[in-house]
Order: structure tokens, then sequence, then C-alpha cells
């Protein structure tokens, strides 16, 4: 028997063993619910849930038709990331044909949905919801998802702001600098994160006074030991076209200004770039005034409980702010000290160069070494947005209701953990996927070709 | 060989544990020589570990009791509000003495029977005092910590509803998270289970400045847990709360159990095995109540020593006393 065919067989082998192991453990779990008497479904998602959430945002939800046609966008978007890349090396797949095919068959009967349903006047994207107690399972869960998201995103923002700053520091001549950076980053790098949201949430309670002595500016602001609420200007119905032509908007300004610097290089020639993007951002700002005008609401943070407590507005609680310190800290010492590392790896004859060029620091730094450095850097950064996400899971012991937290509650309330279970473990896989997907498009564009 | 291999695997996946389970509770506590007790661990008076290391409270003498009338050692396991159904439905507890609220859903969809009462609770409320705040009703628009996984949760909601009142609530994981923000001043009130709130409060570096507001928002009957099914199971933990509370009707303690077992009255005789033969139709010995009161004492005994009087929470035993003494203690006859 040949090499190849045994290596066959026993991979076959291995994944029959598999296989067998699965439906061993999924049959052993049936027998033993069916003998407690336990049913699996999710027929309870559609309950009342009827506990408490602390912070309930709006949360989008699609019609059918509309999630497709989304859903059908993004994966066109990403797919000309992925392989419409300028240069071939760069292109994770080399078939174009291939791509331009998958956007016409799926770009087609899109626009024909869009066009009909919005000329026989039923076009709906959806509504925005918020959980209250009479809201369902689903509507609760969906809530810890997008609290989850939230304080998931402005980290990863957060903490790569703040990993670039400390790492670019670290290196600094200045030894105090660099000294307090190193200091910071030993810190937050080796106490478990657990504890820094611990001591984020006990500063966060102890450092402000309580609701009567805290600190406002009129009616618009407060700040005390309940958080920081803030009127909130509020677009009701007007939201969904407002965040349409905002991304439209953005979409042209990425594009306009992509072409405007392909011509200059072409042509070399300065043109008006600042003009006409200027008059793109203004149109759009005027557009967006005359949508909103009628639908505008003012939400002013309101006074209840005698005094001592406040409600509405845009409230930032203890919860979120020590949840997204923690996570900003404690990823962004991670993230510094990637870039540290990113840095030291361009070649020490590349700063020499550019210095011999006559570039500044920040020039040789922003033009030479980082976009060098940043090739190296991906691959780490990625899993550190990773582990930021799934990290946020630590929310439950500091009260905030991310999706661990309002899960658990549905838990022991309907009991049907393996369900639960299963939904947070599909949650975070589709979102760690997500992410390391995205990121994995950029760094096939970031890749050096070699000619 | 099978069953060996089968346990051998349970210990890797304790989710399937129950495979390869013997054929009754009983059997099984018997063989293995001890009765392993699902427990909450941290809840002063219920359940904790005192400085000296042993673990006391309402619930692990319970559990005690239970042990010692079937003649075996306990083994306390401590549990979250997440994971104490699954680890009793799996096996991996053959009895849950954790305060438990008994409630339709968990007896029927959840697989569980609850054999009877341990403590008669309701959900209150604390403030601190120097809110003059004087009942519940006066609580709307109040940030309230409170602890997720329980009935708590709902009832919350469910009061404030009925009296068209606002709250926020900041849902903590234990109860020792919320208590700790309502102590930092996250929140204007803490909520749970009166007794907590009583065990809680004896742990604050000065209780004085908090209040128990009067108001109890629901009916909380904690009780131990067994899974549905195995009834002979859960006649024996039934009946060990019943002799409990017969013992103190009956005046039979600790201390003077061995000698009431010549006692005059028919009823004492056959609870303690002097004559009839109820405890070896349970499938224990004839004794057992002997043993069991001998362990713990009676019900009262064991209320006073870990909430009672004779604690640091000093609760009331209001609806816990006997029915002959103003409460709802009601133990049917030993015959």
């Amino acid at each position: 028997m040949s090499r190849k065919n045994k290596s066959y067989i026993l991979q076959c082998f291995f994944l029959v063993a598999c296989g067998c192991l699965a439906f061993w453990l999924w049959s052993n779990l049936n027998t033993n619910l069916e003998s407690r008497g336990l049913k699996l479904g999710y027929e309870f998602l559609g309950q009342t849930a009827g506990f408490p959430i602390a912070e309930t945002p709006a949360l989008p939800v699609f019609e059918t038709g509309f999630l497709m046609a989304l859903l059908a966008f993004v994966a066109i978007a990403l797919g000309v990331a992925f392989f419409a890349a300028k240069h071939p090396a760069q292109r994770v797949l080399p078939q174009k044909e291939f791509y331009k095919r998958l956007a016409l068959l799926l770009g087609i009967p899109m626009a024909i949905y869009a066009c009909t349903s919005v000329i026989s006047g039923n076009f709906a994207w959806g509504k925005f919801v918020t959980y209250d107690t009479s809201s369902s399972y689903l509507i609760a869960f969906y809530t810890g998802i997008v609290n989850t998201l939230k304080v998931s995103l402005v980290g990863m923002l957060f903490a790569t702001a703040l990993g670039f700053v400390a790492g670019i520091g670290r290196l600094s001549s200045n030894s105090l600098l660099s000294g307090l950076l190193s200091a910071f980053i030993g810190f937050a790098r080796n106490v478990p994160l657990l504890l820094q949201l611990l001591l984020w949430y006990v500063l966060t309670l102890h450092a402000f006074p309580d609701v009567q002595n805290g600190f406002h500016l009129g009616d618009w602001l407060y700040l005390n030991n309940r958080g920081l609420f803030l009127a909130d200007v509020s677009l009701g119905e007007s939201l969904p076209q407002v965040a349409a032509l905002a991304s439209a908007s953005l979409l042209a300004l990425v594009v306009v200004s992509h072409e405007m610097v392909r011509r200059e290089e072409i042509s070399k020639q300065k043109n008006s770039r600042f003009l006409i993007l200027s008059i793109i951002i203004l149109s759009s700002a005027l557009l967006a005034y005359f949508l909103v005008r009628s639908h505008l609401t003012l939400q002013i943070p309101e006074i209840v409980f005698g005094g001592r407590n406040i409600q509405g507005g845009i409230a930032l609680t203890p919860e979120f702010v020590s949840l997204l310190f923690g996570l900003t800290f404690y990823t962004g010492a991670f993230i510094a000290e990637i870039v540290r590392s990113g840095l030291l790896a361009v070649p020490h004859g590349q700063r020499e160069a550019a210095r011999a060029l006559g570039l500044s620091e920040i020039k040789t730094l922003r033009l030479i070494v980082l976009p060098q450095a940043f090739r190296i850097m991906v691959p780490p950064l990625t899993s550190q947005y990773l582990n930021l996400l799934k990290n946020s899971s630590l929310a439950v012991a500091i009260g905030y209701p991310d999706m661990v937290s309002t899960g658990g509650t549905m838990l022991s309330q309907v009991g049907q953990s393996v369900e639960i279970i299963a939904l947070w473990m599909v949650v975070y896989l589709s979102f760690s996927l997500f992410i390391s997907f995205s990121m994995n498009i950029y760094n096939t564009r970031m890749r050096l070709v070699e000619r | 060989m099978r069953m060996k291999l089968c346990r051998a695997f349970a210990v890797v996946v304790p989710l399937f544990a129950s495979v390869c389970s013997y054929a009754s509770t009983l059997e099984k506590v018997q063989k293995s020589k001890k009765l392993i007790c699902g427990i909450n661990g941290g809840l002063p008076g219920f359940s904790y570990t005192d400085p000296k290391g042993e673990i006391r409270g309402l619930d692990a003498d319970f559990c005690r009791a239970v042990a010692a009338a079937v003649g075996v050692t306990p083994e306390f396991k401590p549990l979250n509000t997440k994971v104490r159904f699954t680890a009793l439905q799996s096996g991996e507890v053959d009895l849950l003495t954790r305060n438990t609220t008994m409630s339709t859903s968990r007896d029927s969809k959840l697989g569980f029977d609850f054999p009877g009462t341990l403590y008669f609770d309701g959900q209150g409320f604390m403030v601190p005092k120097k809110l003059k705040v004087k009942t519940a009703k006066e609580l709307g628009g109040a940030s309230i910590c409170v602890q997720t996984g329980t009935t708590t949760e709902l009832n919350l909601n469910d009061f404030f509803a009925r009296n068209k009142l606002k709250f926020k609530a900041v849902v903590f994981d234990n109860v020792e998270d919320a208590s700790k923000a309502y102590l930092a001043g996250r929140c204007d009130v803490f909520t749970t289970d009166a007794s907590q709130l009583a065990g809680a409060r004896s742990s604050f570096k000065n209780p004085e400045e908090h209040l128990i507001l009067p108001d109890l928002i629901s009916k909380e009957p904690l009780s131990p847990v067994v899974r549905h099914g195995d009834n002979a199971w859960g006649d024996i933990v039934r009946w060990t709360l019943y002799a409990l509370i017969t013992a103190e009707e009956k005046s039979i303690t600790k201390a003077n159990v061995m000698s009431q077992v010549k006692s005059l009255d028919p009823e004492v005789q056959r609870l303690l095995g002097g004559t009839g033969t109820l405890g070896t139709d349970m499938g224990l010995k004839n004794d057992w109540a002997v043993k069991a009161i001998a362990e713990t004492g009676n019900y009262g005994e064991i209320f006073n020593r870990n909430v009672g009087k004779e604690s640091a929470l000093k609760l009331e035993r209001g609806l816990n006393s006997l029915w002959s003494q103003g409460g709802i203690l009601y133990s049917p006859p030993f015959n």
C-alpha cells in the first residue's frame, strides 16, 4: 500500500471515530434529557422574559427582504475587498472572473428586489425595538448581544489608539516617558483582567459623589456615582434615513478621494480635492438636516426618587465605563507590545535611509516605518481583537448586562441550559470569525508584493 | 466492565454522567457511603463556611439530617444559581439544599420534585436609613441592586408593574457583589429574600445604618429539591423534614432523643422506631429518625442555631413556627 493511501485510510478512520463519538454523545444527551422529562428546543425564545435589564439600547429589527439584501451587500463588499485587489499577488484567489459572476448572480436579483419594492411603495427596512419587561426572551438575548458588541467595538477602537500611542511612546528616547509606559504595560498585562475590572468598578463608584452632591450643567449634563447623563437628541423615525445617508456619503467620500488621488498620480497635477470633499460633506449634512427636522426630539435626563436618582437621556453607566476601561487598558497594553515589536522589526537601515533623505522623525515614522510595521502587526492584532471580544464576557462580574449576563438570567428562568450555551457559542463564534475574516482581508491587501 | 468504562467517561464529561447512573438515588448514596448536597456556600445562616472551616447553616444542617437518616456522611458542593439545576439534573448532586424557591415550572418543566418547605421566606428591600423611606411603595424611580438567575428579578418587576412605578435594576452575578455595589452607593436599594438581607446586613460594618423595609413582595418557600421520578428518594427527604418538625412538636431534642425512644407516646415510638416499621418501609434502618435528630436536633434547634435568636441573624420564627404556635409548619402524622 502506498504511503498516500495509508494516510487517507487513517484519516477516514479518524473521521469515522470522531463521528461515532459525536453521535454517541448526542444520543446520550437526548436519552438523559428525555429521562428527566426535558425537551430540547428554542420555543422558549418567544415567551415573555419579564426580567429587568439595566441598559436597553434600541435594537434594529430588519424585514427579511432587507436583511437578505444587506447580507448580500456585505458579502459582495467583502468579496470585492477579498478578490479584487490591485495586484494579482494580493488576491487570495486569482479568479477575478469567478467573483464577477458571483456579484452579478447576487447583485442583480438584489437590485431588482430593491427597485420593485421601492416602486410598489412597500419597501420597509424594518424597525427599532427597545427591550422592556414584556418583551420576549429573543429580544432580551438580542439586547445582550448588542450590549456586548457596543462595549467590544468601542473597546477595540480605544485599545488600538492606546496601544499605538503606548507602543510608540515606549520606544521614545525620553526615559521618563518610556519608563512610565513600560510600568503601565507591565501592570496591565500581568494583573488578571477580572481584578482590573473590579478595580475600575470600585474606583468609578467611589470617585464620584452621589446624585444630590454631583456635578451638573443645567439640565443637560449630570455626573455622579450613577454615571454620566447627557441630554439625548433623538432622531425618531428618521434614524434609518440618516444612517443610510451617512453611509452613502461616507462611501462617496472614500470612492471620490481614492479616485482623485489616482488621477493626481497620473497627471502629476494638484486638483481641488479639499473643495470637492467639503461639498459632499456639506450637501449630505444639509440633506440630513431637512430629513430629521420634523422628527427631532430632545430628551433631557430627569431627576427621580426624590432627587436621589436620574433616568433618561444618554447614560454612560459606571458598569459600562469600568468594563470599557478595563478592556481598553488590558488589551491596549498587549497591543502596545505588538506595536513595539512591529516597529523594532523594521530594519534599522530604513530609518537611516529616511533620515538621510532629510525626513523628520514624525515623517519617518508615518511614511517609512509604520507602513512596514503594519504587515508584521496585523496577525497578532487580530488575536487581540478576538481576545477583547471574548473577554467582554467578564462583564457579569460588575453588573454590565452583556450577552452572558442576560443569557444567564434566561438560563435560570427557563432551564434550557444546552440551548442557551449553544446560542452563546454560536454568537461568539460568528463574531470572532467575522473579525478574523475582515482582518485577513486587510492582511492580504497589506501583503508585500514580490515582483 | 461497561459500568467502569462508562463511569470513567462520566468523569470527563459530567453532563453525560447519568447514563450509567444507578437504579435509584438511595442505592447510589448507600453504595458510595456519602450524600452529595448542592449548597450555596456563601450565605450566612443557610450555608457558609465558619471561621473553623465547618460548613454551617440551615440548608447544611438539613443535608446532615438526611445523611444521618440514610446512615452516610454528607458532602457539600457549592453551586451558583446558573449551574445548580443542571448539577441536580445530571446527578452530580443527590440533593439540592440551596435556598431554592419552589415554583410550578421548576417542579414540572425542569423535572424536579420539592419534597417540602424548609424555610418560608419572602423578598424584601433594604435601604440606607438616611433615605427616610418607610415602605416599598416609596421606591419609584430608585436604582436597585439585584442578583441574577433567581426568581428575585421577576418578583421585582412584577411588584413595580403592579404599583405602576419605575425602577432601574443593576444585575450582579451573586449576592455579595450586589450588596457590595449597594454599600458603595451604586444603588439606592438592595433586594433579595428577607433572610438573605438579614444575613448580608449582619456582615456590614455599620448594620444599624440600614433598614429592611417591612413589605415582603413575594412568597419564597425555600425547599430542598430532588429529581422527579425517584419517588422513594423524595419520600426519604420529605419524611426527614417532617420528622424534624414532629420532633419539635413532641419536644424531642438532640439531647433527649435517646431516652425518648422509650416514650409512652405511641406516635413518638413509631417515629423513633421503637415500634412499627416506618423506617424499613422507606428502605432505611428503623432508627433513621433517631440518627437524624441526634445529628442536628429538631427543627426549632436547627432554626435557632443558624438563623434564629442564637445566631447573628436574629430572625423571628414568624411563619416558620409550628402550626400550634401561629406558624404554618405542619407535619402529617407518623403512622
